[in-house]
């Protein structure tokens, strides 16, 4: 949807009155045209998407054991920002070149702001940035891993193996207050045969500026623009007044709180997923934007589903730059799903040890080998995003 | 140029050739000062000028600099939010959406400000959440707080009051993210498992009626918050009423009791007299730190930008949203919302500042009512 944004952005422009179509493809130049609006200079950095002349694998792996050679031994990092990542960050520390990182959480927003004042050698996040903030920042955004987003939920006598089926339609009107109980005839039409207790519903949401409520908004935002956020995805926003909602701050709060309030809804990291499922919340198999021959597709988050989603994006914008959400191409695809990125400044004093250690959190050899992923649930980058985060990472100096 | 405080400085004035201030030399002590001092004292006399005039340079800076503080940072942020009053207008104070906008698409111009698609700041829910708070915190807090002071001061054997005083000032020194914390982990769950349940079954009558509705689980929302900011208030209050109370002069009791009075005539027309003004101007005090209090806020608020429409839901505070947003401001490219957090810490310091004064003028009528206790009531 980002790309629909962006292209909007274009065709809004004064003096640029480009007729994109809505294609993935289009992002790039898209988000050029928008860039040249705003007057900026980095266009050199947006070229148009990369080529997809699949570098190998093991090619890639060798540019990636450069960067950790070089990496400085005995430097210390400072990490910050999602606490999607956050599981990860932890997995990693004090292993391999991630032995000098000194990860925290607190959010998506914390991790861009401290990242683009300094105050972070790497911010954790989300989304991906604004093309306005990598230029005017001088900061870039370097996928690390693939991630994705449950919808969990806490509904007394519904066994956790049932997963209830929701689209973006019904989550609009929960969050927006219009279905109160979950045996509302809407959630039931769709969720033929399935008996849903009278329970009534408990929404929570975020309270920091968090890269998690982006995820969920773009995927609301998506599946209908007259929902909640009919601005368009964000960090932060009001959200609509609804009896007995709660707020609660980074992954861990809004699990908490789940699992506190009988009836919740809460979008949380499928980096909590075997927490959450350990605590008794179950999870939704949420609608993806698939729009073809049988859909609607309702499709549960899982190994097969999320790599179908990313498989679906085969051209990568050169800033590294994209939304995987609800793609219309992936029939079989999880709808939530994001990567992982590290905001790292472009003119670094500790280049080399943010080179070192990034290359290091994303070789499949190393920090994103499965014995680090799987306990969080991610899953490696696609060869054409990790084509673009090192070129991304040739970036930093 | 006056100098003295120091021994023997009349004759040194003299030998200095500085204009002799009008003080008498003090005696000599037997000693024979004036030729002792002689080789050294134009020196001396330099070195003390000097340190006179840093002394009171010093002096006259420190007196200055809260003054300077304080009109600078209201200027500063005055300065700094500028952009945003200009956006928001009178909007701000009445308005209820709070948006950061859409980073992702192009800026918009109104008002000669730039601001994201979407951008819309207002702060009314937030006023209420930082008003109501600390009133739940002032109505529930300040009779507690009084009636433990009088009870220490007056009731309790020494020996315990005494005990009681050092934990009432102990509290008081609490960091506010330690009660936060204990109000989101165990007195917020512990309201909502014991004490909700029963208020909400207040009669459906006007105010009371407000304690009728939801509440959750985790007890987040107004009434907690003002509970919680009761409790930080609670020993501020109580050690400024409780030393009040002892300066209350023996004899005017027991002259009031000499006259027959039970101990609350006593104290009505006595200590009440006596220490009412004070007491409002410990209430303030409370009240300013109640009115700021950020961390607790943010922690059980419950962090929702509405004005709620019972005493159970969930809010949000001036002081815990600037604190909650922060983050999300910073990453807004235009920086109109950084802005407009300022604009907010300029509407929380009118507010501080106008209850500050508004107490002052209520101290100053009350006093006036009230010069000496003795006999007034009669």
């Amino acid at each position: 949807m980002n790309v629909r944004d962006s292209v909007t952005a274009a065709t809004r422009c004064r003096g640029h009155k480009h007729k994109a179509r809505f294609t993935k493809a289009a992002l790039a130049l898209s988000t050029a045209v928008g860039l040249a609006c705003f007057g900026n200079v980095a266009a050199g950095a947006v070229t148009t998407a990369a080529k997809t002349k699949a570098p190998t694998l093991t090619s890639l792996e060798k540019s990636l054991t450069s960067y950790e050679n070089a990496y400085p031994s005995g430097t210390t990092l400072t990490e910050a920002g999602s606490s999607l990542i956050y599981p990860l960050m932890l997995e990693w520390e004090g292993h391999g070149l991630a032995s000098g990182l000194s990860p925290a959480a607190g959010g998506s927003g914390k991790g861009q702001s401290g990242a683009e004042t300094g105050t972070l050698d790497i911010g954790g996040s989300d989304p991906f940035l604004p093309l306005v903030t990598l230029s005017t920042d001088g900061v870039l955004n370097v996928p690390l891993a693939v991630s994705a987003q449950l919808v969990n939920y806490n509904i007394p006598g519904l066994s956790i193996t049932t997963h209830i089926k929701l689209n973006g339609t019904i989550l609009n009107e929960i969050y927006g207050g219009a279905i109160t109980m979950w045996n509302d005839p809407a959630i039931e039409a769709i969720n033929k045969g399935l008996t849903i207790p009278a329970v009534k519903i408990v929404p929570i949401h975020r309270s920091d500026s968090s890269g998690d409520t982006f995820l969920f908004t773009t995927y609301l935002f998506d599946q209908d623009p007259t929902g909640i956020a009919p601005n368009g995805p964000a960090q932060l926003l009001t959200w609509p007044k609804v009896t007995g909602e709660l707020a609660a701050s980074g992954n861990a709060g809004m699990q908490a709180a789940c699992v506190a309030n009988p009836g919740c809804i809460a979008y949380i990291g499928i980096s909590y997923e075997r927490n959450s499922v350990a605590k008794g919340l179950g999870y939704a198999a949420l609608q993806n934007g698939y729009t073809g021959k049988g859909a609607p597709h309702y499709i549960l988050p899982d190994t097969g589903s999320i790599n179908d989603e990313v498989a679906s994006f085969k051209e990568m914008p050169a800033t590294g730059g994209i939304s995987l959400i609800d793609s219309k191409s992936a029939p079989e695809g999880y709808p939530i799903v994001n990567f992982e990125y590290a905001i790292v400044k472009q003119n670094n004093p500790k280049a080399a040890a943010v080179k070192g250690f990034l290359a290091w959190a994303m070789d499949p050899r190393e920090g994103s080998a499965p014995s680090y992923l799987e306990p969080v649930n991610f899953r490696p980058l696609p060869l054409n995003a990790l084509t673009i985060a090192i070129s991304l990472l040739k970036q930093i100096t | 140029m006056t100098e003295d405080g120091l021994p023997s400085s009349g004759s040194e004035g003299t030998a200095g050739g500085i204009p002799q201030s009008p003080q008498t030399p003090l005696p000599p002590h037997g000693m024979q000062s004036t030729t002792s001092m002689e080789p050294t004292s134009p020196l001396r006399l330099k070195l003390r000028r000097v340190t006179e005039i840093s002394i009171i340079g010093g002096s006259a800076i420190s007196a200055v600099l809260p003054l300077i503080a304080l009109v600078a940072m209201l200027v500063v942020l005055f300065l700094e939010a500028i952009p945003a009053i200009r956006f928001n207008g009178w909007g701000i104070l009445t308005g209820s959406t709070w948006n950061v906008g859409n980073a992702y698409a192009a800026f918009q111009h109104s008002h000669g400000v730039t601001h994201l698609v979407g951008a819309a700041y207002g702060a009314w829910p937030l006023i209420v959440g930082t008003l109501l708070t600390s009133a739940i915190a002032i109505i529930v807090g300040l009779p507690i707080a009084v009636g433990a002071a009088i009870l220490v001061v007056e009731k309790l054997p020494n020996a315990i009051a005494s005990v009681i005083g050092l934990f009432l000032e102990v509290l008081a020194g609490v960091p506010s993210a330690v009660i936060g914390l204990w109000g989101i982990l165990t007195f917020g769950p512990w309201l909502a498992a014991h004490i909700y349940p029963w208020l909400s079954h207040m009669p459906n009558v006007p105010v009371l009626n407000y304690f009728r509705g939801n509440y959750n689980r985790a007890g987040q929302g107004l009434l907690t918050a003002g509970l919680v900011l009761a409790a930080m208030i609670i020993p501020i209050i109580a050690a400024t009423t409780r030393d009040l109370l002892r300066q209350v002069p023996e004899a005017t009791k027991e002259g009031a009791e000499a006259l027959g009075m039970t101990s609350a005539e006593v104290f009505k027309t006595v200590q009440a007299r006596w220490v009412r003004t004070g007491v409002i101007g410990a209430a303030v005090l409370g009240l300013g730190r109640a009115l700021g209090e950020t961390i607790a806020m943010a922690l059980v608020a419950g962090g929702i930008q509405y004005v709620p429409s019972n005493i159970y839901q969930g809010a949000s505070t001036i002081a815990a949203a600037i604190v909650l947003q922060l983050d999300a401001a910073l990453t807004d490219p235009t920086g109109l919302a950084v802005k407009t957090l300022a604009e907010l810490a300029l509407i929380l310091m009118v507010i501080t500042l106008s209850v500050n004064v508004l107490a002052r003028v209520i101290v100053r009528r009350a006093a006036k009512g009230a010069v000496l206790p003795v006999g007034a009531g009669f």
